[in-house]
């Protein structure tokens, strides 16, 4: 047994515990020591200070789950792991897409010779002269989070599409442009057939389409009727069991239904605002729906499972308190310790909203937090004036004059303050007062401004990174969900 | 003052106390994970408590009293796990450590000097054990070296900015005073 006065192994203990292998005897002769002599823990404080100096400073996760090393010194403003991985997956979107892309140009490439040889081998598969060559009527110009069924003809980006090929997207978004002029959005899942430079069968599923007056005529084939615009932009859905309905946004639609001989046997108008159903045998007018928002009428916008509206930004910017634009892939708040202090603008396009203020229930913002401080808040706020300054100043302004920014919600509220922040997930913040006074006002909308808030007492800002809006293909951009009242 | 006021006060004074109060829990709780964790109930309890904030009492020893609560709450769950120090010795090193820890500021820019004056091999060591957090097994296996020479050699450069820290505090003491 060790002689309670003999502290000569006290070193050999303070080593066991700061590197982290201490035995249990250890730890109970450290307790020892430590209990009956006074100079013992002056030592070993001193001792864990320096140990708990250099975690916290030096360490990644020394300054608990979510802050960033930034805080702490610039040596370790943003540890060279944390870039090389943030740069990484925005190589790794980059080469996916290429090597996706790679794979199926290769696979095309492939099946372009096993065809020649099997159409050379095999003459009668040749179209004939009198057949012509077949035409391109439609091309998918841009594509969404799409995941495309294999049997499908087409299934990327920029794929032009021959007359008769169809379109199985099992979820996401599709834009098809029509050689007309014609765009439609497909809204996966669906199954929808190019007829011609003017037309498309819908077998299921949902769209929208948008169609520029010069291309008025364009229609839309369902099992049991057609829908003719007549200039305008329309959603139409069919379901499982074949019924279908469409939605007038803008303009108006003829509605021609068929009979079984594919004959038109009752012809209805539908308008702008107004929703019918195509059930067997009847046109049926529908009541002006909530459910205006299944649809996704552009890319930037979808529907969740819970029917609501989700919107990616349509543009953002972090700039720093010289006026300067600091984009580095991220929506910075706040400053780190040597640089200047960030603030992030996010705008959201909400004409492609269904909905009217009053049939907004709830609009939250949602933030994707890659790293922050320990404590603080980031104050959301409605931008009051545009981004840019007039008079040929490109610069963006700073929200630094108090007044000019109307606070709508901040992030130190409760439920929202982060403690710590947790990075790696979404937070929310309740912005549905300036999305009802956008959709009143589109012309006031100037988007959201991200400031980190600043301390009373050190004047520093708070700071934090949210995960860019890069591209509608990058993960986790901010969102705006929008809910609409429950139908009565 | 008004509330929003009080709460920015608030978390502001959370924020300039958490390298203090993590030398203050991992003087109590000597292992680096654990301490983490109990920084961050007692950032939970902090918040928690935040109606009972009083801006105009001073914080630290307020917030050194949910550290020492949540402290004990560790102990007790860990009685059984022999790596935790009884109550009698957290009480003596708490009521110790609180003036020591409330000087993390100083002692992290005097620390900023200090690890200047150390050698390129030493800071790399450093390096390995804080920023890479590798085990000192696996330095000692990188550097062919035995793992009781890679702990000595921490050992003392640990000890040398302990000194250091101590006599750079002391002569910004010495000048003010």
């Amino acid at each position: 047994m060790a002689d309670r006065r003999d502290t000569s192994d006290f070193p050999a203990l303070l080593q066991a515990i700061s590197d982290g292998v201490c035995t249990a005897k250890q730890h109970a002769r450290l307790e020892a020591i430590l209990l009956d002599d006074a100079d013992a823990r002056e030592t070993y404080r001193q001792y864990m200070a320096v140990h708990a100096l250099l975690t916290w400073r030096m360490s990644p996760g020394g300054q608990g789950q979510a802050v960033a090393a930034a805080t702490i010194s610039a040596d370790y403003a943003e540890p060279a792991d944390s870039r090389l991985r943030r740069a990484w997956e925005a190589c790794y979107d980059v080469i996916s897409n290429y090597a996706v892309l790679g794979m199926l140009i290769s696979g095309l490439f492939i099946t372009t010779i096993l065809l020649s040889l099997a159409l050379w081998t095999v003459p009668d598969w040749r179209p004939s002269e009198t057949e012509g060559r077949p035409q391109v009527v439609a091309q998918i110009t841009r594509t969404r989070q799409a995941s495309w069924d294999k049997n499908s003809d087409g299934n990327f980006k920029n794929v032009e599409m021959f007359a008769g090929e169809r379109l199985l997207l099992r979820s996401g978004l599709a834009e098809v442009t029509f050689e007309d002029g014609a765009i439609v959005t497909l809204n996966g899942p669906v199954e929808f057939v190019i007829d011609t430079a003017g037309s498309g069968s819908l077998r299921r599923g949902k769209l929208v389409a948008r169609v520029a007056p010069a291309a008025a005529g364009f229609s839309v084939q369902t099992p049991l009727a057609t829908i003719v615009d007549l200039g305008t932009e329309f959603g139409v859905t069919v379901e499982n069991d074949q019924s279908a309905s469409t939605t007038v946004f803008a303009g108006s639609v003829l509605v021609q239904q068929h009979a079984a001989d594919g004959t038109t046997v009752r012809e209805h108008v539908v308008k702008a605002g107004k929703s019918v159903l195509l059930e067997p045998g009847r046109i049926v007018a529908a009541k002006p729906e909530t459910s205006r928002i299944r649809y996704a009428r552009n890319l930037q916008t979808s529907v969740d499972n819970e029917g609501n509206l989700v919107l990616l930004p349509t543009a953002s910017a972090t700039v720093d308190e010289r006026g300067q634009a600091a984009w580095n892939g991220a929506l910075k708040t706040g400053r780190d310790k040597m640089g200047p202090a960030c603030a992030s603008f996010l705008h959201f396009d909400l004409a492609a909203s269904p909905l009217a203020a009053d049939e907004v229930e709830s609009a939250t913002l949602k933030l994707w937090l890659t790293a922050a401080q320990q404590f603080g808040a980031t104050h959301i706020q409605v931008a009051a004036e545009p981004w840019k300054r007039p008079a040929g100043q490109p610069r963006l302004d700073l929200p630094t004059t108090p007044g000019r920014y109307t606070a709508v919600a901040t992030s130190r509220r409760d439920g929202d303050v982060h403690i710590p922040p947790a990075t790696g997930q979404y937070h929310e913040v309740d912005v549905t007062a300036a999305v009802q006074s956008w959709l009143r006002d589109p012309a006031g909308n100037f988007g959201l401004v991200l400031q980190g808030m600043k301390s009373p007492t050190t004047g520093e800002y708070f700071t934090a990174t949210y995960r860019e809006y890069a591209a509608v293909s990058g993960s986790n951009p901010p969102l705006l969900v929008i809910e609409a009242h429950d139908p009565e | 003052m008004a509330a929003d006021d009080a709460m920015d006060l608030l978390v502001a004074r959370i924020n300039e106390v958490q390298q203090g109060l993590y030398a203050f829990i991992l003087t109590l709780v000597p292992n680096t994970e654990d301490a983490r964790d109990v920084l961050a109930e007692t950032n939970l309890a902090l918040w928690k408590k935040r109606a009972e904030y009083d801006p105009r009492r001073e914080f630290w020893p307020w917030a050194c009293q949910f550290a020492r609560v949540q402290v004990m709450a560790f102990q007790k769950r860990r009685q059984r796990d022999r790596l935790v120090f009884g109550e009698a010795l957290l009480e003596k090193l708490a009521g110790e450590s609180q003036p020591q820890a409330a000087l993390a500021g100083p002692m992290e820019l005097a620390l900023e000097e200090c690890l200047g004056l150390l050698s390129v091999k030493q800071r790399e060591l450093l390096g390995q054990r804080y920023q890479q957090e590798r085990s000192i097994a696996e330095i000692a296996e990188q550097s062919r070296r035995t793992a009781g020479a890679v702990s000595d050699a921490l050992y003392r450069v640990r000890l040398a900015l302990a000194a250091c820290i101590k006599g750079k505090l002391a002569n910004d003491e010495a000048r003010r005073g």
